[in-house]
């Protein structure tokens, strides 16, 4: 096990160039919006007295350039701009809203990554057996599901009709949620041992974060089993047989690990899509996150919360891209980056 | 007698038909020899040495006919999860390219140490993963890691000890090969198997490691199948040699025996075939014709197309296996059964 | 000279004869697959509902922009099938009249997005040096943020609407073709007959084209069948939020929204359009999987 800690620093300096690339992208989409932003935020009375004063406040009677570079230039001092709706500032709104996607995007992957992976496995071993059949078709119906009516239905089957889950937002309405650590509710109440306000959090996690790892349980289903396949008919398979290691040792410690390696890049780009299909998820269930925030942004046209969010969106994909060539560096020895 | 293969037969299931792979395999292996198992690519001489140990996938193989005797005792008879014990008991194997067949996310100590502890242990004190920290197995541990780094001198890989933290892509090609040489000497077999082990290794490693397997052989009391189609390392490492063609033993004598008084014709015409300093330039003789389509053999004697004597009867009868000497046998019409 | 002419037709005769037989033999696996021939009938079915529609439907006029106040909110009976919506139209007739809709918005992003991203993954590919950086530059930029977001702001920013969604999901989607055509357009390059075809002097277009591209089929074949899924519910994913078709359009995303607010106790206007559409996407993808197993030289049977 070993790191290069140099490449690492210089992938994690070249994120800075992407990220402004990204910016661009987005404030070019922004601006070439062929609504009036502005007339929106102001609302169908205003006389174009108020509507010039609101353009000025915005700065976006400035020239395009200009307001570019003094866009870009406020990133980096933590100013992302302001709502043109809600007048608040996006970094704090962004501040609010991320660690709730975060926490459904992390339970939901890590359900997906846990179940799909186990079910993977056993497809391969039971090949065009039962269990792979059923495992493929099972994980193929709930993927072919739009999300966000899954969602729905979950949410009438779970929580109104079966009552086993509250049916939506965060915490319950009476009950003050555990204070600020990582923003993850969940974690927050374990770090300070609040067992009551954990079991709270879960139980408003669950179902959300449940049906946003269908799209990612399939995928993952699918690739495990491929690359399970094909880790088993590899030549040191046959050397382990020869040896007369037991079955169990081969295919749970010796080939799980090959296969593994190769999921993993399957699993970060799950990560992406869950972080972008959260967006259904949290309208349906009342998740205050991101997600809900870039529908409402989007729908009024409010382009400096959707320029913030996209930034946000790049930055974490692209950690998490980092992240994984990180774990294939550590998990295979042949890897070395230079 | 260490091995006795009789009659074995063994098909395979394939999308244009039924092959044929092996009709009728007959080889004696004595404890203590070098046995070589010869022929061109295809002859059946991997599939042979897999049948041992039983390491052929079974759809699509099967196994119709035929005996496979260690000991006396018939393997092919044996529940599947006694051959497993039995592998690592008393068969060793290694195989041809020593790249693949090593786990390259594992180093060699975790794979050299797991071989040697369900090897001498036959594994019943050192199962899931949670009991192997249990004081007891960390004895046991520490006992197969010693056996490891002995191994490892025994095969000479110079600072063994050092050298099993290190993962396999850190090794050349002929210390690879040691490696597995190595993982599959663990439990100290009876036969080792190897199916052309220098194959893919330059000439000079290849002198090496025949050389460091007559020396086991000779320190261990080992006997080896080697599977080869260079019959220069027949010449040079092998006591004993058995030639095989699609799918059939067509000859079986000591080295020098069948070097020297070559029955089969078969055998004659590889003989034949080698460039000796007495070949002059544009003179390489060959065998007239091509290998059969194991879906589609020949009828009778799978030779007979090419054979520069074949008679009515080799077409239409598979020749039975008869002693033609001491030790020599060999399957071809030409020499009839004695009464 | 008079061998080489008499090589080459014997030749092409060979290569035709064993393209055929593979074409066999892939058929006769596919069609053991009973699940992808489920898949392949039930999407014919919704093939033929998709154009017949407007001539087997009780209430055509439903999707057009009539309404029955008189009949609103009415639960599913013998005159309204699947129930009728808060402006009284036929819930089932609206469901039908929007398959036609679904599928022609699928193909569309499908065919723009394939075509967008094989060519400029292929040109990348092939010419390398700088025009490979700055189309890789630009199709990281895209990658970097997942689909559905960029789609949301592509989409919002040039206006609500079918066209402007299907534009935008296709200047989402088409990165990820170029990424992978570039990758097997540099794989192939390696190859021999490329070699051999430049030594020729054929020119560039040309062993791209007849060359190249032919032996790339087959992955890009397998992604576009596990695309098409993703890109209708990505489509009624916009049309939920809003940004899709307009009414009376019957979208069948939006149709969900339209049904969101009635949920669950007028449940039938959000249920129907979505089981309509996981009938289309579960379909596909039975055939997609079939697809992918004769396709995809990987995943042996």
């Amino acid at each position: 096990m070993h790191l290069q800690l140099g490449y690492f620093v210089k992938r994690l300096l070249l994120l800075v160039p992407l990220l402004v690339g990204l910016s661009l992208l987005t404030f070019s989409i922004a601006r070439v919006v062929p609504g009036d932003p502005v007339g929106l935020a102001a609302g169908p009375q205003a006389t174009p007295e108020i509507k010039e004063k609101l353009r000025q406040a915005f700065g976006l009677d400035q020239p395009l350039p200009l307001q570019y570079f003094n866009y870009v230039a406020g990133l980096f001092q933590g100013d992302w701009g302001e709502s043109l709706y809600s007048r608040r500032s996006v970094a704090n709104d962004l501040k609010t809203y991320f660690p709730a996607t975060l926490e459904l995007t992390l339970a939901a992957i890590l359900f997906a990554s846990v179940l799909g992976t186990v079910l993977g496995v056993f497809a391969a071993l039971y090949r065009d057996q039962l269990p792979d059949h059923l495992s493929r078709i099972g994980v193929l119906f709930f993927v072919s599901f739009p999300q966000f009516w899954l969602a729905m239905i979950f949410q009438l089957v779970f929580g109104l009709l079966l009552r086993w889950f509250p049916i939506g937002k965060r915490f319950d309405i009476l009950t003050p949620p555990p204070e600020t650590i990582t923003g993850l509710y969940t974690l927050d109440s374990l770090l300070v041992w609040d067992f009551q306000a954990f079991q709270v959090a879960v139980g408003h996690l669950f179902i959300p974060a449940l049906v946003l790892s269908f799209g990612a349980l399939a995928s993952i289903t699918r690739i495990t089993r491929a690359n399970m396949l094909e880790a088993l008919d590899k030549d040191y398979v046959r050397m382990e047989r020869a040896l007369g290691l037991p079955e169990h040792l081969i295919i749970f410690k010796y080939v799980l690990r090959n296969a593994f390696i190769a999921t993993l890049t399957v699993i970060t780009l799950e990560f992406g899509w869950l972080m972008a299909g959260a967006v259904l998820v949290e309208t349906i269930f009342d998740w205050p996150g991101l997600g809900l925030y870039a529908v409402e942004s989007s729908l009024r046209l409010d382009f400096q919360p959707i320029m913030g969010i996209t930034i946000i969106y790049g930055m974490v994909f692209s950690l998490v891209n980092i992240f994984t060539d990180l774990a294939y560096g550590l998990l295979d020895p042949r890897i070395r980056y230079d | 007698m260490l091995l006795d293969i009789r009659n074995l037969h063994l098909e395979f299931q394939t999308f244009d038909g039924t092959s044929k792979i092996l009709v009728g395999v007959n080889l004696q292996l004595q404890r203590g020899d070098i046995l070589a198992l010869v022929g061109e690519t295809g002859c059946g001489k991997s599939m042979t040495a897999l049948s041992i140990p039983r390491l052929i996938s079974m759809p699509p193989g099967k196994i119709t006919q035929g005996q496979v005797l260690f000991e006396g005792e018939d393997l092919l008879q044996k529940p599947r999860s006694e051959m497993r014990k039995f592998r690592a008991k008393h068969l060793g194997m290694i195989f041809q390219d020593p790249t693949t067949n090593l786990n390259p996310l594992f180093t060699i100590r975790e794979q050299l140490v797991d071989a040697v502890l369900y090897q001498c242990h036959a594994a019943d004190k050192v199962s899931g993963r949670w009991k192997n920290f249990l004081p007891s197995a960390r004895q046991l541990r520490q006992d197969a890691h010693a056996r490891a780094v002995e191994l490892m001198q025994l095969v000479g890989i110079p600072d063994g000890k050092r050298r099993l933290e290190d993962y396999p892509h850190q090794f050349s090609g002929g210390m690879r090969q040691r490696v597995l040489i190595a993982m599959a000497l663990a439990g100290s077999p009876d036969l080792l198997i190897a199916d052309e082990p220098t194959t893919a290794l330059d000439v000079t490693i290849q002198a090496q490691i025949l050389r460091l397997m007559a020396d086991l052989v000779k320190r261990l009391g080992l006997s080896v199948l080697l599977i080869t189609h260079n019959l220069g390392v027949v010449a040079k490492t092998c006591e004993k040699a058995a030639v095989m063609y699609a799918g059939r033993v067509v000859e079986q004598a000591p080295v020098r025996e069948l070097f020297l008084n070559p029955k089969h014709p078969y055998t004659q015409g590889l003989l034949q075939a080698v460039p000796t300093k007495h070949t002059n330039r544009g003179e390489l003789a060959g065998i007239p014709g091509s290998l059969p389509d194991l879906a589609n053999p020949p009828s009778g004697c799978r030779f007979h197309p090419r054979c520069p004597h074949a008679t009515e009867i080799c077409r239409q009868q598979v020749p039975p296996t008869i002693t033609v000497g001491p030790e020599h046998s060999t399957s071809c019409h030409l020499y009839p059964e004695a009464t | 000279m008079t061998e080489t002419s008499s090589l080459t037709p014997d030749y092409e005769e060979q290569a035709r004869s064993a393209r055929w037989e593979h074409f066999r033999r892939s058929v006769y696996r596919f069609r053991r697959n009973g699940l992808s021939m489920l898949g392949l009938g039930i999407l014919a079915v919704v093939v033929i509902l998709a154009i017949g529609a407007p001539f087997i439907v009780p209430y055509p006029e439903d999707a057009t922009g009539t309404t029955h106040v008189l009949e609103r909110l009415k639960p599913p009976s013998a005159k309204h099938y699947f129930g009728t919506d808060k402006v009284g139209r036929d819930v089932y007739s609206r469901v039908l009249m929007g398959t036609g809709l679904a599928l022609q918005v699928g193909i569309v992003i499908i065919v723009l997005a394939t075509t967008i991203g094989v060519t400029l993954g292929a040109v990348a590919g092939y010419f390398g040096r700088w025009v490979d950086e700055i189309i890789m530059r630009v199709t990281d930029i895209f990658l970097t943020v997942p689909a559905l977001i960029l789609a949301i702001a592509i989409t919002a920013a040039l206006g609500k609407g079918i066209t402007n969604v299907m534009i935008g999901i296709s200047l989402v989607w088409w990165p990820g073709f170029a990424r992978l055509t570039r990758s097997l357009v540099l794989s192939l390059k390696q190859e021999a007959f490329v070699e051999a075809a430049n030594g020729i002097g054929a020119s560039h277009a040309r062993i791209l084209f007849r060359h190249i591209l032919p032996n790339a089929l087959s992955p890009i074949i397998v992604k576009m069948s596990t695309d098409f899924g993703f890109a209708v519910l990505t489509a009624a994913a916009l049309g939920f939020i809003g940004l899709g078709a307009q009414p009376p359009t019957p979208e069948w995303g939006a149709m969900i929204n339209d049904g969101r607010g009635y949920f669950p106790g007028k449940w039938w206007i959000a249920t129907f359009p979505g089981i309509a559409i996981f009938i289309v996407v579960f379909s596909w993808n039975l055939l997609g999987d079939g697809l992918r197993d004769i396709l995809d030289p990987r995943s042996r049977r």
